[in-house]
């Protein structure tokens, strides 16, 4: 758990244990929760006095899940993966909705023991009492868009709308626990921080989802590399990005006289050589917007947010690899493969694919490989070798001992690669996969 | 258990919790407990209830025995405890920046009485 700092391509990287962000947010969020109990005494052993610590702690989850989705490049970094830290505002909203149920039925238990008329005055939203009206407001909303949002599935852009929305519960909670300040220290904290994730909030509408904020570029390669996938280079208008092999970027369209844009930010893993001013990507269609790009045209210009992620972290560099990539989930292999020196350790890719014509960047690769000794490229192709199993690998690959494993592609198809290689022995710490382009 | 499932069965758990305790609570609105039985009591008598455990006030003329009700207080329970065994109506006329307690809570505290003082 300490913090170790590694010497990585002439500069010094600080590598922080991969659950100490958690670990900071989660403390964070419960500071007001527990700067009440420290204050509240006797009080805290009581119905009421869980209730409001499930509320105070409620209110601190929400604030920390609200600033862990933005998309700030030091967060991705802090938290090994945008994925990561999109995983965590998950856990804290989904463990902050949790508590705040508890919260109103730990109110009304304690006064039914009392006086039922009051426990019946907490169990509805009295619009008598702007404090009572306000929580359950919060509450409702909140547990619409949960049912909505999260325990059902829906299309991604659909799914979006409904999740933004979700901050009009935020809101509503915001004057819950205005109404109900009362001066203490506990309240002033939730307060603060139910405030900053007010802003985060608002950074993330204004400054971050808007398609117009970023770095301009400007395409000038369309290339169709198959039914649904186009490769994409784009110059820098301005200022170019400065990224590692195997990272990706936001990337959202701006209309041109002859492409109107879907008005949408999505990330794509960079393809090309990080010495490169100029940008590639490969844009499969997946969804309405990444369908839509399938059509854009030699000069539409772009806006780039980023670079996040990091599939190959510097630790690993000194040891084997094994690269294994499923579909439009080889291209951060692409980008790093480009920078691998022959004397570097061994690399075994394996491209997992329905047939070899559905491998449409295998030449790509071994076009690499043919420059380096040490790179090998391996295929699994569904339809004649099956699904890649740990045999399928072996048998490839050779020993998976004292190997790095970097894992690419459909979150199914990673998630199932990584049980299979955790049950194989293969320690958690040497298994790589990038998670932060999922949603 | 993914989180899909988590929200959907405290969603569910909510729902049961909350129909019971409405169902509780309209139950005991419409059966009240019996009020206790007045009697006259000394202040002297009344300042042997001084700990938080067996805490009497006296307000406006009434005694109350409050220990049951220190847990379920809003407030911390010091400001209840400092004053039991006490004459305590200024107290609970003035708690929050002169204001006094609501009618509801008025309404609360005759649930508690214990008998009048005897002067």
């Amino acid at each position: 758990m300490v913090p170790c700092l590694q010497k990585a391509k002439d500069e010094l990287v600080l590598t922080l244990p991969a659950r100490l962000p958690l670990l900071v947010a989660t403390a964070l969020a419960v500071t007001p929760t527990l700067t009440w109990a420290c204050s509240a005494g006797a009080d805290a052993l009581t119905w009421h006095g869980f209730a409001r610590f499930t509320g105070f702690a409620a209110a601190g989850l929400f604030a920390v899940s609200m600033l862990l989705m933005l998309r700030l490049t030091w967060l991705d970094r802090a938290f090994r993966g945008l994925g990561h830290v999109y995983q965590a505002h998950h856990a804290l909203g989904v463990a902050g909705f949790l508590l705040l149920l508890v919260h109103p039925l730990a109110l009304a238990l304690g006064a039914l023991r009392v006086e039922p008329a009051a426990a019946l005055r907490l169990l509805w939203p009295d619009p008598s009492s702007k404090v009572v009206f306000s929580g359950w407001l919060a509450l409702l909303l909140f547990l619409f868009f949960f049912v909505v949002t999260v325990a059902q599935r829906m299309p991604f852009r659909r799914w979006r709308r409904w999740h933004r929305a979700m901050g009009l519960s935020y809101g509503a909670m915001v004057w819950h626990l205005v109404t109900a300040y009362r001066g203490s220290v506990a309240a002033g904290l939730a307060l603060g921080l139910v405030t900053l994730g007010v802003l985060g909030f608002a950074h993330r509408l204004l400054a971050e989802d808007p398609p117009w904020r970023g770095l301009r570029y400007r395409i000038t390669s369309v290339r169709r590399r198959g039914p649904k996938v186009v490769d994409l280079v784009l110059e820098p208008l301005d200022k170019a990005l400065r990224f590692e092999a195997g990272q990706f970027v936001y990337l959202a369209m701006r209309d041109s006289p002859d492409y109107r844009a879907c008005g949408e930010s999505h990330p794509y893993t960079l393809t090309g050589h990080p010495d490169d001013p100029r940008l590639r990507v490969s844009v499969k269609a997946l969804g309405f917007c990444t369908r839509h790009v399938q059509d854009v045209t030699v000069g539409t210009e772009a806006v780039v947010q980023g670079p996040f992620g990091g599939l190959f972290p510097p630790k690993t560099q000194s040891r084997p690899q094994v690269w294994i990539g499923g579909g439009i989930g080889v291209t951060p292999f692409l980008g790093r493969a480009s920078i691998i020196a022959a004397d570097e350790p061994s690399i075994d890719i394996v491209y997992c694919a329905a047939n070899e014509g559905a491998a449409l960047y295998l030449e790509d690769l071994r076009a690499f490989a043919r420059d380096r000794s040490n790179m090998r490229i391996h295929t699994i192709y569904e339809d004649t070798d099956g699904l890649p199993t740990i045999s399928a690998i072996e048998s490839r690959v050779g020993s998976l001992e004292g190997k790095e494993f970097m894992l690419a592609g459909p979150p199914a198809m990673i998630d199932a690669l990584r049980r299979a290689l955790r049950a194989h022995g293969v320690p958690a710490s040497r298994i790589h996969a990038e998670e932060g382009m999922a949603r | 258990m993914n989180s899909r499932r988590v929200v959907v069965v405290a969603v569910l758990a909510f729902v049961l919790a909350w129909g019971t305790l409405v169902s509780l609570a309209v139950q005991r609105f419409r059966n009240p407990a019996a009020p206790r039985e007045a009697r006259l009591l000394s202040r002297a008598e009344v300042a042997h209830h001084d700990r938080p455990e067996d805490c009497w006030l006296v307000i406006r003329g009434k005694v109350y025995d409050v220990s049951d009700y220190i847990s379920a207080h809003p407030a911390p329970p010091r400001t209840i405890t400092d004053h039991c065994g006490k004459e305590s109506t200024m107290a609970f006329e003035t708690k929050e920046r002169g204001r006094s307690h609501s009618p509801q809570a008025w309404q609360l505290l005759e649930t508690y009485l214990v008998g009048e003082v005897r002067d």
